[in-house]
């Protein structure tokens, strides 16, 4: 290599003037040394001074040198005498000159070849690196237009060596069409120094593939600034321009139906929680548009959402599924309750799971919203309904028991009294009248209790009818009373009738009945020599029926379950009937829509009363 | 004096009259001697006043002390020494039996011939 390095530097290549002043420099110094020792070379004029030429050339790098190396020593051998003959001098001159070219040529084939083998070896390199990375090489020699492409070129544009012309507008052939304009203008940029040689384009192959290119260039100019060659590299990027293209078309796909999803998706980055994605519709369930929401949101900053859990408890930051998933790669589906500014309350169905990388570590986390708040409340409506329903059941059930014992105590009573009739006569004895009578009795309770079931029956099913008839409510609770007078005649029982009749429409039937009720209920629960108040009071809207009871009246507590089935204000009451009597007088009254209730505090009797309003909305189905 | 100590007690707990009366007069037609009461309350009273008698037929709702509440008593201070007939609407009278650790069970409505067959059984 140090040899290597010698010879070039004897080749380099020097400067015209410097060249001068060498060839100059060097003659001195050999005129000098010839000078100290003249005693010694005086006969060797012949030998040395080729040689000193020879070595300023070689010394001074170039043609001038060697010329001026001749010149100067030609004149000075004049200054030998034994050179002071022509033809030695000329001889002389000439010898130097042809040295001095040989020995430029020389200089200018080793300086080739060195180039050549350090061109060379670059050439070994560059194509080595060319074939690990796949690119093509290119070199245009602009001025005779010759173009050079390595096999790699040819292959990037589907052409053969044979076919390949040699000349740019090969490339310009390959391009492809409609990016030729574009091409052939950054090359004009390139050439012309305004811009580097720098681009992307297609090109096409006879056989009509099309790839994508990227290439890169450099002009050399000479010292004009003219361009006087191009060298540069092509890549084949269409695999990688397909796998972007395809990156993006997902990319695209994938917002599009993130965007347009109707459930909310939120996405945030490990570690922090960062939100990195929030869609329309995430935001919509929290009815906001601010980026407060989502710009620079991270865990700690989770509570600007408002988020509870089911029961209306707010939950801290890192509790919140997405941060639980970040953290601790947490999965969970759970309904949590999204607050509205203007107090709102969303109830919303979400599933968080955590984004893994290959490596298993979690790169994010992501949590799908529901909006569910109008299923949420037609559950909680339905749980009402059914309980409500259960409610309901249960109560007709316990109707039912009851009913169901209470109609078999007067049954078995009569059943067993007419058994004891059968066995009487078999025995040969007279009937007891007694027996007969007390048969008779239970049968009566037990029609009644028959009767009073139907009217609840039809009550339940809404299928009690009214016959409205115009009546005189007056007269009505007049015929009641005088009937209840000669069942008790020692119970006092007033009634003051109005002086103008009350006439409106009801169904005397049943209104008699609710009537009869009340009073049978005064009479019973009230001392014998305590009176019975009967009222009829005339409204404007309404008509108003009360009667009033010494009795010792009732609690609130019992006044509470009064009109329902089954209860009796008093536990031993013995009464007959199944307590359905007061329930019956509701239905009633309500069917007519009018109101039923009674006035009462323990120790001051009772005022039972209802009102029937004198104008009532027909219904369609009403007689 | 010989009659009463031959004659088999019944006690029968029963508030609707009509039907203690129906069902006294029957039994006794048959030879029984008959206790009564009205509710639990009473027959408790009958058995602390008389001695065991040999059998009770008892109704379950009652004013004052019903079914359920007379037997838990009676089984307490008496310890099953008397078999206990109930005389019960329920549909499910079997399990309700069961339930109060009554002997036996009697549906109604019931005839005197049911009467007598359950009491057979006590014989």
């Amino acid at each position: 290599m140090d040899n290597m390095n010698f010879i070039q530097s004897l080749a380099r290549s020097r400067t015209p003037v410097v060249q001068f002043f060498l060839g100059l420099g060097f003659s001195a110094l050999i005129m000098g040394i010839e000078l100290l020792l003249w005693h010694w070379l005086a006969s060797t004029p012949f030998v040395i001074l080729p040689m000193a030429i020879i070595f300023a050339t070689l010394m001074g790098g170039g043609l001038v040198a060697g010329f001026t190396a001749s010149l100067t020593l030609a004149l000075y051998s004049f200054s030998f005498p034994q050179l002071h003959k022509w033809i030695p001098q000329t001889l002389f001159l000439l010898t130097g000159v042809l040295a001095t070219v040989v020995i430029d040529q020389v200089q200018k084939r080793i300086r080739s070849l060195a180039g050549a083998e350090a061109r060379a070896s670059d050439a070994q390199r560059l194509t080595f690196a060319a074939a690990s990375a796949q690119l093509g090489i290119w070199e245009w020699d602009i001025q005779h237009d010759q173009l050079t492409w390595d096999d790699q070129m040819l292959r990037f544009y589907g052409i053969t060596r044979e076919s390949f012309s040699g000349r740019v507008e090969a490339w310009q052939k390959g391009i492809h069409p409609e990016d030729t304009e574009h091409a052939n203008h950054v090359l004009k940029e390139a050439l012309s120094g305004k811009g580097d040689f720098d681009l992307e384009f297609r090109v096409l192959h006879p056989t009509g593939e099309v790839r994508t290119i990227k290439a890169h260039g450099l002009v050399f100019r000479d010292e004009q600034g003219n361009p006087t060659k191009m060298f540069g590299l092509n890549r084949d990027i269409s695999e990688e321009r397909q796998t972007i293209k395809r990156l993006e078309e997902l990319k695209a796909y994938f917002e599009a139906a993130l965007i347009q999803s109707q459930a909310g998706i939120v996405i945030a980055d490990a570690p922090n929680g960062l939100l990195r994605f929030v869609n329309p519709a995430a935001l919509q369930i929290v009815n906001r548009t601010e980026s407060e929401l989502v710009k620079d949101v991270d865990i700690s900053r989770y509570a600007r959402w408002t988020i509870n859990d089911i029961d209306g408890r707010p939950i801290p930051n890192e509790d919140l599924p997405l941060a639980r998933a970040i953290k601790w790669g947490e999965t969970s589906s759970k309904r949590l309750i999204f607050v509205r500014p203007n107090g709102e309350k969303r109830v919303s169905y979400c599933q968080t799971a955590p984004i893994r990388r290959e490596d298993g570590s979690i790169m994010s986390g992501i949590t799908v919203i529901v909006d569910v708040t109008e299923q949420h409340k037609l559950m909680e409506e339905l749980d009402k309904a059914r309980e409500a329903a259960e409610v309901a059941m249960k109560a007709k059930a316990k109707f039912l028991d009851i009913a169901a014992h209470e109609l078999r105590t007067p049954v078995t009573a009569a059943s067993l009294l007419a058994q004891l009739t059968q066995r009487q006569l078999k025995a040969g004895q007279s009937i007891d009248i007694n027996t007969l009578n007390r048969m008779t009795v239970q049968l009566d309770r037990l029609s009644r209790l028959v009767v009073d079931l139907l009217e609840v029956s039809k009550l339940d099913r809404g299928v009690l009818a009214l016959r409205y008839e115009l009546t005189d409510l007056g007269e009505l609770i007049s015929e009641c009373g005088a009937t209840f007078r000669i069942q008790f005649p020692e119970r006092e029982i007033r009634f003051i009738p109005p002086k103008t009749p009350v006439k409106l429409f009801l169904d005397p039937t049943r209104i008699y009945e609710v009537i009869a009720n009340l009073i049978d209920n005064a009479v019973k629960y009230s001392p014998e020599y305590s009176p019975v108040e009967l009222r009829l009071e005339d409204e404007p809207d309404y008509v108003r029926f009360s009667i009033h009871d010494y009795g010792p009246g009732l609690s609130e507590e019992s006044q509470k379950k009064l009109f329902s089935a089954f209860e009796r204000a008093n536990a031993h009451d013995k009464s007959t009937g199944l307590g359905l009597g007061l329930f019956i007088c509701r239905g009633i009254v309500t069917l007519h829509q009018g109101i039923i209730g009674v006035k009462s505090s323990l120790g001051n009797g009772c005022t039972f009363y209802f009102e029937i309003p004198k104008k009532q909305v027909l219904k369609l189905t009403g007689t | 004096m010989t009659h009463l100590i031959n004659k088999k007690t019944i006690l029968v707990v029963e508030d609707e009259p009509d039907i203690l009366f129906s069902v006294k007069t029957f039994l006794e037609s048959e030879g029984y001697k008959v206790f009564t009461a009205t509710n639990g309350n009473e027959a408790l009273e009958v058995l602390n006043k008389f001695k065991l008698p040999h059998l009770i037929l008892l109704d379950m709702k009652m004013p004052v002390m019903n079914g359920w509440e007379f037997l838990r008593t009676f089984h307490n201070i008496y310890n099953h020494q008397a078999p206990v007939i109930i005389m019960t609407a329920a549909a499910d009278a079997e399990q309700r039996a069961k339930e109060v650790q009554a002997s036996s069970w009697i549906g109604k409505p019931f005839s005197f011939e049911d009467i007598s067959e359950k009491i057979r059984q006590f014989n």
